[in-house]
């Protein structure tokens, strides 16, 4: 019981590091949505705290991780009179109304929710990727209050999980601290929230039946509600990555500088969660440069709007991955050695495309991974592009989110040999989806059907005299 | 792609939402409750629908559905061994019985050398050993593989006997020590 008052305290903690951060960037939402961006924000917030310490040296005892966590959340907040400010304004405009046809998509998204909760608290961690990295460095660190531990004596030849970024292994060591022995609980709580986010910012353009439906069939991915239970990088990734493009999107259309700061620092989570995100961080540059040059900004405005998005993400992964491994970890590792040392053969690149298509998304495994979803998408596509015959801004902008990741996740199996198809771009994809979620709500057919939904929902027939 | 001009600026996408209706067309709450009644209809439809077609009928039997059968036994075997065993099976079980054998022979330092997965199979033991890291993880105790420039290092090891059952023997000398990592090196060593 203690463990769960503890979770409920540490969630409150979130919650306000959370808030704090959004403060510094001066962004302001809807309740719900700041709710749940906060509490996302601070679970990355906790999720760099004991890594920090560790790159101090300083000692990762309960006491000492705690003191941290309070202190890190006092100072986001430091700014007292913005973030009162951002309270009251939470306070005044928080309102929950639900209509009655929501109720049967909510409550299946209630029970997929709770079996997902029950088994991250239940079971003990699954993937061989986290038990033979990041889980057993936890482990050891709770008993040993270091992550540089005794599983570095260990026989690690068959393994290079030691060497992945500190996200899962820092949250790990905060929930074992709290008393639950497997962890995992993070990833519940990044469900929870990115749910809730999803749901409240598809039903800011589109009709909640329609969204209730697509949040369903979103849930329904068997392969992305997996990773809602099995604790591993990718889920947290994905959910870093889209709100990254949702905040870019957003700097887009309100042309505000906090806003693309803001996407470039959760590009840099999703980076300290995946480190080969970087390359996907390289690859947004030209949308923001076409941005910047159909708004017709000086060459200045380009160069430092391309710094402000990538540069957070490269001081993560140098941190995060090279200058710990090289200064910090008592083993070695060649990360250069991972890339693929025969980059002039182009022709490769092209085969993996291929094969990514035919083997693993567009086929009967595909299928079985990722549900109907990615058809719902490109009926979407394909009838806007009918029907319609253009796109909105919007719906252009998460198009081109979604070539991004599909081209990139083709590059980097192409440049990374340990990007295999079978297992890393398959968790990999799973970045595609709130991509492809949200390209509904930039839809023409989405949004007309929906006022057309709404317009017959609350009016009447106008009597002829 | 990107964005819109700022000159033509456009509402935030808050501001973007759903036309309000017109006061004048707004109907009366029993209509707008019949229709929304509709609209749950609706939804119970598209629902049903979707859930009934192939791999998401699929996926909500062979996972919903079977989580929630095994929440129902789970939620009685709540002490973390019940749970590591329902989790990780024989691995877990039997290396745990390996660890506690060797505990009771002493506390120094043992590096235990590990059989290959297909040794094992082929002497009809069913244990899939666990790579050194997640040994470390269920056990506390350091193994190496065979196939490893550390197996000579092993001071006990694993290995089967001839009635079928696992042997854990601590090593004599060098030589026989060879003896062992030559015989498992014949098979495939991997994960």
């Amino acid at each position: 019981m203690t463990s769960f008052i503890l979770l409920l305290l540490i969630t409150i903690l979130q919650f306000i590091s959370g808030m704090g951060i959004l403060s510094l960037f001066r962004i302001t939402l809807q309740p719900i949505l700041q709710i749940a961006l906060s509490i996302l924000l601070g679970i990355a917030f906790f999720s760099i705290v004991p890594f920090v310490m560790q790159l101090f040296y300083v000692p990762l005892t309960g006491q000492n991780v705690f003191i941290c966590l309070v202190a890190g959340a006092l100072l986001l907040n430091s700014n007292f009179k913005h973030v009162l400010t951002s309270y009251s304004s939470l306070v005044k405009n928080f309102k929950i109304g639900i209509r009655i046809y929501e109720i049967p998509f909510l409550l299946l998204i209630a029970f997929a929710v709770f079996l997902s909760v029950w088994r991250c608290f239940y079971l003990p961690p699954t993937p061989r990727d986290l038990l033979s990295g990041p889980e057993v460095i936890a482990e050891y660190a709770v008993k040993e209050k270091t992550l540089i531990n005794s599983v570095f004596t260990v026989n690690l030849e068959t393994t290079n999980n030691q060497f992945k970024p500190a996200y899962i292994t820092s949250l790990q060591i905060i929930y074992k601290y709290i008393g639950f022995q497997f962890g995992q609980l993070w990833l519940s709580t990044v469900f929870i929230c990115f749910i809730l986010f999803l749901y409240h910012a598809l039903n800011q353009k589109i009709h909640r039946l329609i969204t209730g439906f697509l949040l369903c069939a979103f849930i329904a991915i068997p392969e992305l509600y997996a990773y809602t239970i099995m604790a591993l990088f990718d889920y947290s990734n994905a959910v870093f990555l889209f709100l990254a493009f949702y905040f870019l999107f957003e700097f887009f259309q309100r042309h505000l500088s906090g806003y693309l700061l803001f996407s470039g620092f959760l590009m840099a989570i999703a980076t300290y969660i995946r480190s080969e995100t970087l390359v996907l961080a390289c690859l947004i540059v030209p949308i923001i440069i076409i941005y910047f040059l159909r708004n017709k900004k000086p060459v200045i405005n380009i160069i430092s709007g391309i710094l402000i998005f990538v540069l957070p993400a490269a001081v993560f992964y140098w941190i995060s991955v090279p200058f710990y491994i090289d200064h910090y970890l008592p083993v070695t590792y060649n990360v250069e050695g991972t890339i693929n040392q025969h980059i002039g053969h182009v022709g490769e690149l092209w085969d993996r495309f291929k094969l990514m298509n035919t083997k693993l998304i567009f086929s009967e495994t595909g299928l079985s991974y990722y549900g109907y979803f990615i058809y719902l998408f490109l009926a979407a596509f394909v009838l806007e592009l009918i029907v319609k015959r253009k796109f909105t801004a919007q719906g252009r902008n998460w198009l081109a989110a979604v070539f991004v990741v599909y081209f990139g996740l083709a590059l980097l199996g192409w440049l990374l040999p340990l990007f295999d198809l079978d297992s890393t771009t398959r968790r990999g994809a799973l970045k595609l989806f709130p991509l492809m979620l949200f390209f509904f709500q930039g839809s023409q057919l989405m949004i007309s059907l929906s006022n057309r939904i709404s317009r017959w929902e609350y009016s009447k027939k106008l009597v002829k005299s | 792609m990107a964005g819109t001009n700022p000159k033509k600026r456009r509402p935030s996408s808050a501001a973007q939402k759903r036309p309000a209706p017109s006061k004048q067309k707004i109907s009366s709450g029993s209509s707008v409750f019949h229709k929304q009644i509709l609209l749950l209809a609706l939804a119970f439809v598209l629902l049903v629908g979707y859930f009934s077609i192939g791999y998401t009928r699929e996926w909500f039997s062979s996972k919903i559905l079977t989580c929630w059968d095994e929440f129902k036994d789970q939620k009685n075997k709540m002490s973390p061994e019940e749970r590591l065993t329902a989790r990780f099976g024989n691995n877990y079980t039997i290396s745990k019985l390996l660890a506690d054998f060797l505990k009771k022979r002493g506390q120094g330092n043992k590096l235990i050398l590990m059989p290959p997965n297909d040794y094992l199979t082929q002497n009809k033991i069913q244990y899939k050993v666990p790579e050194p890291a997640i040994f470390y993880y269920f056990t506390g105790l350091k193994t190496v593989w065979a196939n490893s420039e550390e197996a000579h290092k092993a001071n006990w090891y694993v290995s089967t006997a001839n009635n079928g059952q696992m042997l854990v023997d601590s090593v004599m000398n060098q030589k026989q020590l060879d003896s062992v990592i030559n015989k498992f090196r014949k098979y495939k060593i991997s994960l």
